[in-house]
């Protein structure tokens, strides 16, 4: 980290939290490179076409067990349709979604919290009155008026997230941009003649790239879990496309009979998030900025 | 008190107007609103006729000034689908939901507090490495996939608990432990790290040195820790109150989350509508109890000199706590 220049600051209270969580977790790393990889190539290793229906194989088990074969290698769903093509096939949409609106909401909260940061003022006031006002609309309701309004597909998805999640990165960037705005550093480069722009692009954007690091890989799980819920609903990402979430909610009736067909999409979605969690905890606590809980 | 209870009502009442507004003039703006509020299949006759009943021939300000007058005397407008006011089915469900919600909540609050107390007292021991574990594992398992895992061990394989709908007293069970599943590890782990913080304290050191009894001081520590947990519990109830709609499809509790998806594959967008207000109003209500319960907790928070100037809400913030004033 070339580019952050060293704050003068108190060292926290949290030296004794931060020395047990210094181990990298290599597992949540290892899983979020594999999701990376199949969001990025899952079109491509997919053995068959996520959406062809065969329905002379419908709820083929996965290979190993009593009945299944090597060209349905987890088994295939009650439309005879290739598990593992889509879970790959989910895993590009809950890729595209996560990084889609993690990346955009972020642009924006960043954009917002320079704006209302380093004016201040009443333009301040207004912004943060607005961010904290959208923040507290829930998603799930916010889906439902925006899917009503303008159906079901992709990108709708993503604008909804967006919506949801803006306002998180600019009011914890926004405190941020405050604190570094009055930084020694800051002020001298304005005495020395520095303009805002110099300021901000020079010292206060690289000082918040940890933050927006954690917070974004915070807000990955989230995004994942609000796409599954959505598209678990009918709601999200429109059939017969395969989103973990729709993989669910077509396997709900099979726990029983067909294990394989909610169980498999159930695990990918629940270790997916789950090492976003924990490598998001892990930054959190080894670059130590402004976000808690 | 009562000056900083009133602004924060009247502020609840500009949100509520705000939602409203932006909700009307959103569906008025996507195209022909007499589509959306007619029945799918209605002819064009009968939509020239709805449009007239509706008065939706007339200037959108009239439109909009009898609707707000309609919704301040309770009328909703009718369900295209259900062809019934959308009070009618919007407020039994809205009933159902919040028994979910509340229920979900209370469990979550209790044993989250409990949980995340029990994990910093004794932090570094296996309980405190349990606790943390079923926490993150909780934030991260999804809540319709946790139901079904719920449901496939405790209603089919072992017959418990009823598996969907609302029949006997047990039916709750369920679709409150994976609806409360996140907010208890949320509420759990904040509990943990707020007391584990108080507890590094130079004033509980103090009162340790003092030779206070541990019970009293396991009182102090989670009064002063409270704080923060009120906030959170307070935005954790609201997403609870969202999140029935994922576990309400999924057990078929019916509530107004299930209302709000049949209302959606209808077409019902009155419906909708309604369910929004509502679920808006029901929102901001809490939200407005917990600033409330948080002026009570907080004196400086309802202080005018705190309450003026550009100071972030405190609905939403977590406040640092000053602990040498609350001791």
């Amino acid at each position: 980290m070339s580019t952050m220049t060293p704050t003068r600051r108190a060292p926290r209270r949290r030296g004794l939290k931060r020395s047990r969580h210094s181990r990298k977790p290599w597992f949540s790393m290892a899983a979020m490179g594999l999701f990376a990889f199949c969001g990025i190539f899952g079109a491509l290793i997919a053995p068959h076409d996520p959406t062809q229906n065969d329905l002379a194989h419908s709820l083929a088990p996965p290979f190993w067990a009593e009945g299944g074969s090597t060209t349905y290698l987890l088994g295939t769903d009650q439309l005879g349709r290739d598990i593992l093509s889509r879970l790959l096939s989910g895993a590009q949409v809950s890729f595209l979604v996560a990084v889609g609106a993690v990346l955009i909401a972020g642009a924006i909260g960043l954009g917002v919290a320079l704006l209302a940061g380093y004016t201040g003022g009443r333009l301040d006031a207004f912004l943060t009155r607005v961010a904290d006002s959208a923040m507290a609309f829930p998603v799930l309701l916010l889906a439902v008026i925006v899917v009503a309004l303008y159906g079901k597909s992709i990108t709708i998805v993503i604008v909804v997230l967006v919506l949801a999640v803006w306002p998180q990165y600019a009011r914890v960037l926004r405190s941020e941009v405050i604190r570094i705005r009055n930084e020694d550093y800051v002020v001298m480069s304005k005495v020395m003649g520095g303009n805002a722009r110099w300021a901000i692009v020079r010292h206060i954007v690289p000082n918040v790239v940890p933050t927006l690091l954690v917070l974004a890989t915070l807000q990955i799980g989230f995004a994942i879990i609000a796409e599954g819920s959505l598209s678990f609903l009918g709601i999200g990402v429109p059939a017969p496309a395969a989103s973990w979430g729709n993989m669910l909610a077509d396997g709900r009736n099979f726990m029983q009979t067909a294990w394989w067909v909610p169980v498999f999409p159930g695990i990918a979605l629940s270790i997916t998030v789950l090492s976003a969690n924990l490598l998001g905890d892990w930054l959190r606590q080894t670059l130590d900025p402004a976000t808690r809980r | 008190m009562l000056r900083y209870t009133g602004t924060r009502f009247l502020q609840g009442l500009i949100a509520l107007f705000f939602i409203v507004t932006v909700v009307f003039f959103l569906a008025r703006m996507s195209g022909d609103a007499t589509a959306l509020l007619a029945p799918p299949d209605a002819t064009p006759e009968q939509l020239d006729a709805v449009r007239v009943e509706l008065g939706l021939d007339r200037p959108i300000l009239v439109q909009y000034w009898d609707y707000l007058q309609g919704l301040v005397t309770g009328d909703l407008g009718r369900s295209t689908s259900y062809r019934v006011p959308v009070s009618d089915l919007v407020v039994p469900g809205m009933q159902a939901t919040a028994k979910l919600a509340l229920v979900a909540f209370l469990f979550a609050l209790v044993l989250g507090v409990a949980a995340g107390a029990l994990a910093a007292f004794r932090s570094n021991t296996p309980t405190d490495y349990g606790v943390r574990l079923m926490a993150v594992l909780g934030q991260s398992i999804p809540s319709f996939w946790l139901g079904m895992i719920l449901v496939a061990v405790f209603s089919v394989s072992l017959g418990w608990f009823p598996a969907f709908g609302d029949a006997t007293a047990t039916s709750i069970v369920l679709p409150a432990i994976s609806l409360a599943a996140f907010a208890l590890a949320s509420i759990a782990r904040l509990t943990r790290s707020t007391v584990l913080e108080m507890l590094s304290k130079d004033q509980t050191l103090f009162e340790r040195s003092k030779g206070v009894a541990p019970a009293t001081l396991v009182v102090h520590v989670l009064r002063n820790s409270s704080l923060p947990v009120v906030t959170l519990a307070g935005i954790q109830l609201g997403a609870l109150f969202s999140g029935t709609i994922v576990i309400e499809n999924l057990f078929a509790w019916p509530g107004v989350g299930q209302l709000a998806i049949q209302a959606i594959n209808a077409k019902d967008f009155a419906l909708i509508q309604g369910i929004v207000i509502v679920n808006t109003l029901v929102f901001i209500a809490l939200l407005f109890i917990v600033d409330v319960l948080y002026g009570l907790l907080d004196p400086r928070v309802r202080r005018p000199a705190a309450s003026r100037g550009k100071k972030k809400r405190p609905t939403t913030t977590v406040q640092p706590i000053d602990v040498m004033e609350t001791v």
